[in-house]
C-alpha cells in the first residue's frame, strides 16, 4: 500500500511531459523519448515540455503518432498512444 | 522473449559450422555441406524479413522496406536454383536469367536498404551528435565503401563496355553492396538514437548484419593478397556471410516481436 501511494505520488509531482517521456523511455530510449516530447512541444506549441497542460495532451500525442506509427505500425502505435492517454494524469 | 537470445542464435550458428567445416572439409560431400548452409542461411534471413513485414499493416512504411529486404533474398534463392543440375542443364537460357535474378535481388536489397535508413526521418526521430559529426560517420560509411566496392564495378563496368553481358550481374552485385555499405551509417546513428530502448534492437541487429556483409566484401576482396590459403579464405568469408544472413534473420524477428510486444505491453497496463 505504501509503495502504491508513493508512486501515486510520484505521478503526480511530474509534468505532463516527464510522464510522457516515462511512459515512452521503454519503447524509445529515454534520451529519445525526452527529445521526442521536447521537439514535439516545440514545434505543435511553440513552447517548452515544462509548460504543458492535460488539455495538450490530445495534440501532443497527434504529434507523436507519426513516429510510433513508422516504428511500430498503426495498431501498436495506436495501442502506446491509448496507455498514455488513460496514464497520464493532471 | 529475450532479445539476447536473437544475438546468440548468429554467433552459435557460426561457432557450429566451423566445427563442421572442420570436419567435414576435404571429404566428398563438402560441396553439398557449403551449398546447403549458403541456402539455409538466405533461407533464415528471409524468413526474419517476411516476419518483420507481415508484422506491420498494408501499406506500411517498415512493411514495405522489410519486404524489399526479404526481396533480395528470394531472388538469390531463385538464382541458385539455376543451380540445381536439371534446370542447369536444361534448354532455358540460364546466363541471362541468373544475370537478371542478381540484378532484381542488388535492386531490391537497395530500395530496402535505403527506406531503413531513413526510416527515423519518416519517424521524425533526432539522430544522436552533431550535424557535422553524422556527415563523418557518413563519410567514413562511404570511403570505406566506395573501397571495397568500387574496385568490382569499375571492373564490371569495363567488361560490360567491352560488349561482356554477363558483367551486368558483376556490376549490378558490386553497387549494390557498396551503396547497401554506405547506409550502414544513418542504420548505426538510428540505433545509436533508439539506445535504452526496446525499439533499439532491430536496428542493432541490422547494423550488425551489414557490418558482417563489410567484413565479407573485405575478406571476399582482399584474403588471397593477405595470403590466406584457399579453404581458410571460402570458411573465413562463409562465416562472414552466415553472420550477415543470421543477424538479418534476427533483425526481423527482433521486428517482429517488439510489434507485438509493444502492442500486448500497452493493452495490459491499461486493462484493455
Amino acid at each position: 500500500m505504501e509503495q502504491a501511494s508513493t508512486a501515486d505520488q510520484t505521478t503526480v509531482d511530474q509534468t505532463i511531459a516527464e510522464q510522457i517521456a516515462e511512459k515512452l523511455g521503454p519503447y524509445l530510449g529515454v534520451h529519445n523519448a525526452k527529445n521526442a516530447v521536447k521537439t514535439f512541444s516545440r514545434s505543435v506549441f511553440g513552447r517548452d515540455p515544462d509548460t504543458l497542460t492535460i488539455e495538450d495532451l490530445p495534440v501532443l500525442l497527434e504529434g507523436l503518432r507519426p513516429m510510433l506509427r513508422t516504428l511500430v505500425g498503426k495498431d501498436s502505435a495506436e495501442s502506446v498512444l491509448r496507455a498514455i492517454e488513460r496514464e497520464v494524469k493532471a | 522473449m529475450s532479445f539476447r537470445i536473437l544475438v546468440a542464435i548468429p554467433l552459435a550458428w557460426v561457432a557450429v559450422f566451423s566445427v563442421l567445416d572442420q570436419l567435414v572439409s576435404g571429404t566428398a560431400g563438402y560441396r553439398i555441406f557449403m551449398r546447403t548452409e549458403i541456402e539455409l542461411v538466405k533461407g533464415m534471413a528471409l524468413i526474419g524479413c517476411l516476419a518483420a513485414a507481415l508484422a506491420f499493416g498494408r501499406g506500411e512504411y517498415m512493411r514495405r522496406a522489410w519486404l524489399f529486404m526479404g526481396g533480395c533474398m528470394l531472388f538469390l534463392l531463385l538464382r541458385d536454383l539455376t543451380m540445381v543440375p536439371a534446370i542447369e542443364k536444361s534448354s532455358l537460357p540460364i546466363a541471362p536469367i541468373r544475370g537478371s535474378l542478381v540484378i532484381l535481388a542488388n535492386a531490391s536489397l537497395i530500395v530496402g536498404i535505403l527506406l531503413l535508413a531513413r526510416a527515423w526521418k519518416v519517424a521524425g526521430l533526432m539522430l544522436p551528435g552533431t550535424r557535422r559529426q553524422r556527415w563523418v560517420v557518413l563519410l567514413i560509411a562511404i570511403f570505406t565503401a566506395a573501397a571495397l566496392g568500387g574496385p568490382g564495378v569499375v571492373k564490371n563496368l569495363i567488361e560490360l563496355l567491352g560488349g561482356d553481358l554477363r558483367a551486368l550481374s558483376g556490376m549490378a552485385m558490386s553497387l549494390g553492396d557498396s551503396i547497401s555499405l554506405c547506409l550502414i551509417a544513418p542504420v548505426l546513428l538510428t540505433a545509436l538514437a533508439l539506445r535504452g530502448g526496446l525499439f533499439e534492437w532491430p536496428w542493432w541487429l541490422l547494423a550488425a548484419s551489414l557490418l558482417s556483409w563489410l567484413i565479407y566484401d573485405c575478406i571476399w576482396e582482399l584474403g588471397l593478397y593477405l595470403g590466406m590459403g584457399e579453404h581458410a579464405w571460402r570458411s573465413v568469408c562463409e562465416m562472414f556471410r552466415a553472420l550477415a544472413c543470421m543477424f538479418e534473420f534476427s533483425a526481423g524477428l527482433a521486428q517482429y516481436h517488439i510489434v507485438k510486444r509493444t502492442k500486448k505491453d500497452t493493452q495490459t497496463s491499461t486493462g484493455a
